[in-house]
């Protein structure tokens, strides 16, 4: 079985050292070659074409987020593996629009990064399972029902009239001011609103609006 | 030769009728016996000789020129009748036969054949029945038998005699003379002629068969002398026909000279140049315009072609005369020299009469100005082609409609405006008239009318017309039938053009209308209006303009700006007006004073524009609109008299100081704000200097001195500085000081305000500076620690657990195993604890990839800490970028937001909403809990949270507002100008 040639791309030398001991302890992987930043790790890369590149994020030069994606551009057959501190979620979308095919914590276990290695390598993709809570997290939990459904219900004009203006951002006060009327009343109409359509929070009133094409002129 | 004469001496008379006439016949060899016979003739004979020839004419035209050289009488040629007289020869030309009747000759042309062959036998026997006895005949040498039978008829009436045979040139010889000579011999030899007698008659009867034989021949000689003769007339005949056809040779030879002169003028006239080949192509002749091809001259005839230069093409011509020779076919083309000469060169084969090809002619006719002239008419033939599509072109871009109509009123075209208005095609309208296409029939009666009057008038014809398309369009048009006239000055068609005129009139319409309306404005306006000229001259005031002024029409006329103007509010219209013209300013108002015409002041509120011309040529005006605001400026100035007492009492009542001072700066009045302000009373102030109230520095430098002369020199002095208090405190103070006339200065006042408070704002506004440059400060602190926290201590935890881990890996020892699992455990546990202070510090998500995206994944991280559900939602997308210290003030206010929800609202659900709406961006962060009321003073107690929040909307440019209530949940409203929003390409 051929050994997994992997490119280090990582800008603190210590790290960088640890990771080549780890790696290299492996009997199935070598380490082709090292780079301290994303412009090295593109040249290197087009030069060595390492099975799996693993890469940091935050490096100087050119960050690993940039260097992913030129990469995913010039070399797509490259497997990149992202080796961060980044526990974001939004790093994480940014990572997979780009292209890589696995993301992995360096707070996790280096049993983590070994496994993603092979996995990448093998031409899967792999998430560290730290990130995993995280992902599925943002979707246990969310109501499921359709929001904003009307269901028959009907608003009275000023009722949907303070939606609309609340959906587009407006206090109650000026809400107020522009119907004319007082600052009380616009929350008994939002309260009535929300109750008829059983909704709970500002969010809902804004996707309720959207449902409802108030939003296409903002 | 032996003289025969015969002499009759009875009939020697030398009477007339008395002499002898001697005719003498000669023929063949006659002459010389004629000369010999007349050498002896003496001159005194006293005898006529008549000379009968039988000759051919051309010996004896001679022969009595011949006789006379000899003989001694005189020779005469018988031509006519003439008398016969002694000692004269007459001859007698041949082709003649002579008679002798009564003495006289008479000669008569030959009739007969028997006259021609022996006209000696006629003569003489003639001669002896005319003359009896005094006839002689004599016969000289011949060979025929011509004369025998008239010389019986002679020797039974007269004399005969014939010529010795010997003598004669041809003789029948005398016989006996030769016997005597053969009896003497005879007698000696009798023996020998005996038996010789025998032998001589058998030769005797041969010599007389020879005789016979002689005979016969003889007589074929004389059938042939007759054939030749014969054959000789056939030759004159034939001679005789020779002579005429060499006549009618002369009159050919002729005509060819005249028709060989024709040719020649013929080719030297024409100007078609021709040259004529010979089957070697050698040049036999050529026409002098051939010049024009060919460098010929004279001598090049017989030349080869070849040889003499051209300003063609040679090898061409050569291989067409070839093709010609070879075909017989004519070759005609077009050939160009060098010079740019075309000719039409045709090459035919030369055909002789025979039908014989003896060579080729070539001609060349030019044909430079037919090919200039087919050229001419082709670019002509094409540039009308263009033309016409340039006009159908132009025709169907413009607006307007354009047509045309043949004499019998039918459409023969029509632009494209036109057919599109009218709905149809240039094929269907071609050949119709107005009646047969959608127009309603009084109309399209009208119309064909007017077309058929152009027709006949050839004058235009314009009008206008409602119609209304079959579109449904309804409109005015203006229309213009105009006759197309030919070259015989009739008309041959009608060209249209129609307009639309509907906007046009909606125009004037309307523009009527203003006008009206302005007029009506004008003239009976309460205001006064007026035009005047850019330099300030009234053009036309209206009666309410006159009014305000004073001043009639034609008066007002002679008036400028100036003189109706009060000089303190000249110069500022005036520079008004200069900006006006300028166009600086669209318009402006001033209230100013006009000088009436009997001297007495108006106030007016003028408002003043520029009209422009439209057209380039006339001058702009401007048009001033003034209101009569006399009795409001009266008002208002008695408004502002008693507000300004009224604001005196109520000022002196409160926050202002009012005092008096003399010229010398001794209080004399003191009002209740001046001892609030100052700290003295008015009886402990009253009478002292005014320079007590400036501070010690001000007064070593005499500013109250100071004060107290600008006032008095510009009517005013304003002052902010330090002032000092009855107590010795100093505060800040503004004040005016203004002087009090009465015909002179007899004292000042004073009017002063403690302006500490507004010291201290404007010192808030410098803290806040400088709040921002901390909070700036503070944000750049904590990202470079949070960056360290991450990269650096993060970083070196990292590499301490993975060398852990290569340790753990190579360790034997189970106890210090134990031991390293441990270690692990712990920098796993530090490790996670740094990168959650890092991230609380300053998430590097928000510098990287943006607000949206940082706050979308904080609400996401507050909602699991906190255990709240959360939700986050932006109308924008995440690539939107707002200035960086917007999203770093905004992301800490969501932060200091949700942390208050956290200790404090007990919310079941929190909202964050980031929206763009029209140029805010606003960030609504909204929770269902417990709610407070914001007025009450104690919950501003809660921590700096608020008022951090409103500080860190302020620093941006934003508004800070909240709303919640006991039990109704919070509701925090942030609005920064969107002006700060950038947006940026992809990731930073």
């Amino acid at each position: 079985m051929p050994e997994i040639r992997v490119l280090i791309v990582e800008d603190h030398e210590t790290v960088r050292e640890g990771l080549r001991l780890i790696v290299e302890a492996q009997e199935d992987m070598q380490v082709c070659g090292e780079a301290s930043n994303g412009r090295e790790a593109i040249r290197l890369a087009q030069e060595l074409v390492p099975d799996v590149l693993l890469m940091d994020i935050s490096m100087p030069e050119l960050n690993g987020l940039t260097a992913a994606a030129k990469l995913k551009r010039i070399a797509p057959a490259i497997k990149i593996l992202t080796l961060t501190r980044h526990t974001d979620e939004a790093y994480l979308q940014e990572l997979l629009q780009a292209g890589v095919s696995g993301y992995v914590l360096k707070q996790s276990a280096a049993s983590e990064l070994l496994r993603a290695i092979r996995v990448v390598a093998a031409g899967g993709n792999y998430l560290d399972p730290a990130m995993t809570g995280k992902v599925f997290g943002n979707y246990v939990g969310k109501s499921t029902k359709p929001r904003g459904e009307t269901r028959g219900i009907q608003l009275t004009e000023r009722e949907s009239e303070s939606l609309r203006y609340i959906a587009l951002g407006y206090s109650n006060k000026e809400i107020a001011e522009r119907l004319d009327i007082s600052v009380k009343t616009v929350e008994a109409h939002k309260a009535n609103a929300l109750r008829k359509l059983d909704m709970h929070s500002r969010i809902d009133i804004v996707r309720y609006a959207i449902l409802q094409g108030w939003m296409q002129d903002t | 030769m032996k003289k025969s004469k015969s002499e009759n001496g009875s009939a020697k008379k030398r009477d007339r009728e008395d002499f002898l006439i001697v005719g003498i016949g000669v023929s063949a060899g006659g002459i010389q016996a004629l000369k010999e016979f007349f050498e002896n003739v003496p001159a005194d004979s006293g005898m006529a000789y008549v000379v009968i020839l039988h000759l051919s004419p051309d010996h004896e035209s001679q022969l009595a020129a011949v006789l006379q050289t000899v003989a001694k009488i005189p020779v005469r040629q018988v031509t006519e009748k003439v008398p016969v007289e002694p000692n004269r020869v007459y001859v007698v030309s041949p082709n003649q036969s002579l008679k002798m009747v009564d003495g006289s000759i008479i000669v008569e042309p030959v009739r007969t054949v028997e006259e021609r062959r022996a006209p000696i036998d006629i003569f003489f026997r003639n001669l002896a029945e005319s003359l009896h006895d005094r006839a002689v005949a004599v016969i000289l040498s011949g060979t025929g038998a011509d004369g025998s039978m008239g010389i019986k008829r002679v020797k039974e009436r007269g004399v005969v005699f014939v010529q010795n045979p010997r003598e004669a040139e041809y003789s029948d010889m005398p016989r006996n003379s030769i016997a005597r000579h053969l009896e003497e011999e005879l007698t000696h030899v009798r023996a020998q002629l005996r038996s010789s007698i025998e032998q001589f008659e058998i030769q005797t009867e041969e010599l007389r068969a020879s005789n016979e034989e002689l005979q016969s021949m003889k007589e074929e000689l004389h059938s042939l002398a007759e054939e030749l003769e014969m054959s000789r007339e056939e030759l004159q005949s034939v001679n005789e026909e020779l002579l005429t056809v060499n006549q009618e040779l002369k009159i050919k030879i002729e005509e060819l000279l005249i028709s060989n002169s024709d040719f020649q003028n013929l080719l030297n006239s024409t100007d078609t140049g021709t040259i004529f080949l010979d089957r070697s192509l050698c040049v036999k002749m050529f026409t002098p315009p051939a010049r024009e091809v060919f460098n010929l001259i004279d001598a090049d005839l017989n030349r080869p072609l070849a040889d003499i230069t051209t300003k063609l093409d040679l090898d061409d011509l050569f291989a067409d005369v070839e093709r010609v020779l070879h075909t017989l076919q004519t070759v005609e083309r077009r050939v160009e020299t060098h010079k740019g000469k075309w000719f039409l060169m045709r090459v035919f084969p030369f055909r002789t009469s025979e039908d014989r090809i003896s060579g080729a002619v070539v001609t060349f006719l030019e044909i430079t100005k037919r090919i200039q002239t087919e050229q001419a008419l082709h670019n002509l033939v094409l540039s009308r082609e263009q033309q016409s599509r340039i006009f159908n072109t132009t025709l169907s871009s413009i607006a307007d409609f354009a047509y045309t109509f043949d004499r019998d009123g039918h459409f023969i075209y029509a632009n494209q405006p036109l057919l599109d208005l009218l709905e149809v095609t240039l094929e269907e309208i071609t050949g119709k008239t107005f009646r047969e296409l959608p127009f309603p029939k009084d109309l399209a009666d009208k119309l064909q009318a007017q077309i058929e009057r152009v027709f006949e008038t050839g004058k235009i014809v314009r009008d206008e017309t409602q119609y209304t398309s079959p579109a449904g369009d309804d409109g005015y048009y203006e229309y213009i039938f105009s006759p197309v006239v030919g070259e015989e000055g009739a008309v041959e068609f009608v060209a249209g053009l129609t307009r639309v005129t509907t906007e046009r009139r909606e125009a004037e319409e309307k523009l009527r209308e203003s006008e009206e309306r302005f007029r009506a404005m004008f003239e009976q306006a309460n205001v006064g209006i007026v035009q005047l000229f850019t330099d300030g001259r009234l053009l036309a005031p209206n009666p309410g303009f006159c009014k305000i002024i004073g001043y009639d029409e034609a008066e007002a006329r002679h008036l400028t700006v100036r003189d109706i103007t009060h000089p303190d509010d000249y110069e500022r219209e005036a520079e008004l007006t200069r900006q006006l013209v300028a166009g600086e300013i669209l318009s402006f108002s001033i209230e100013k004073r006009y000088i009436r015409k009997d001297g007495s002041i108006i106030w007016g509120n003028m408002t003043g524009t520029l009209v422009r011309q439209t057209k380039g040529d006339e001058p702009h005006y401007a048009l001033s609109i003034v209101e009569d605001i006399s009795e409001r400026k009266a008002a208002e100035e008695a408004v502002r008299e008693s507000k300004e007492r009224l604001q005196l009492l109520i000022e002196s009542a409160s926050d202002y100081a009012i005092f008096t001072i003399t010229p010398d700066n001794i209080v004399d009045s003191w009002n209740a704000g001046a001892e609030k302000v100052f700290g003295f009373k008015e009886e402990e102030i009253i009478g002292k200097s005014g320079a007590i109230l400036f501070t010690l520095e001000d007064r070593a430098r005499d500013v109250p001195e100071k004060e107290i002369k600008c006032a008095s020199e510009t009517g005013k002095a304003e002052d902010e500085r330090w002032h000092i208090r009855k107590d010795g405190s100093r505060f800040y103070a503004s004040g005016v000081m203004q002087p009090l006339r009465d015909g002179g200065i007899h004292g000042f006042v004073k009017i002063c305000r403690d302006q500490t408070e507004k010291i201290e704002a404007e010192k808030i506004l410098r803290n806040k500076e400088t709040l921002q440059k901390l909070i700036g400060a503070q944000e750049d602190e904590r990202k470079r620690i949070a960056r360290d926290l991450h990269d650096e201590l993060g970083q070196q935890l990292t590499a301490l657990r993975f060398k852990l881990e290569a340790t753990r890996k190579i360790c034997e020892e189970e106890k210090i195993c134990g031991k390293i699992d441990e270690i692990q455990l712990i920098a796993k546990q530090i490790d996670a604890n740094v990168d959650f202070l890092a991230w609380e510090l300053r998430p590097a998500a928000l510098d990287d990839l943006g607000l949206i995206a940082a706050l979308e994944n904080y609400v996401r991280e507050w909602s699991h800490h906190a255990g709240v559900s959360a939700e986050f939602h932006a109308s924008k997308s995440k690539k939107t970028r707002l200035a960086p210290e917007v999203e770093t003030n905004l992301y800490r206010i969501t932060q200091e937001a949700l942390n208050n929800t956290h200790k404090h609202a007990k919310a079941k659900s929190v909202s964050v909403v980031l929206e763009k709406r029209d140029n805010l961006i606003v960030l609504i962060i909204e929770d269902d809990g417990e709610g407070f009321n914001p007025k009450l003073k104690k919950n501003r107690s809660r921590g700096l949270g608020l008022i951090g929040m409103e500080e860190r909307s302020a620093l941006v440019g934003g508004t800070f507002e909240i709303e919640s209530a006991p039990k109704q949940g919070t509701t925090i409203f942030v609005r920064v100008p969107a002006s700060l929003v950038k947006k940026e390409k992809e990731n930073a």
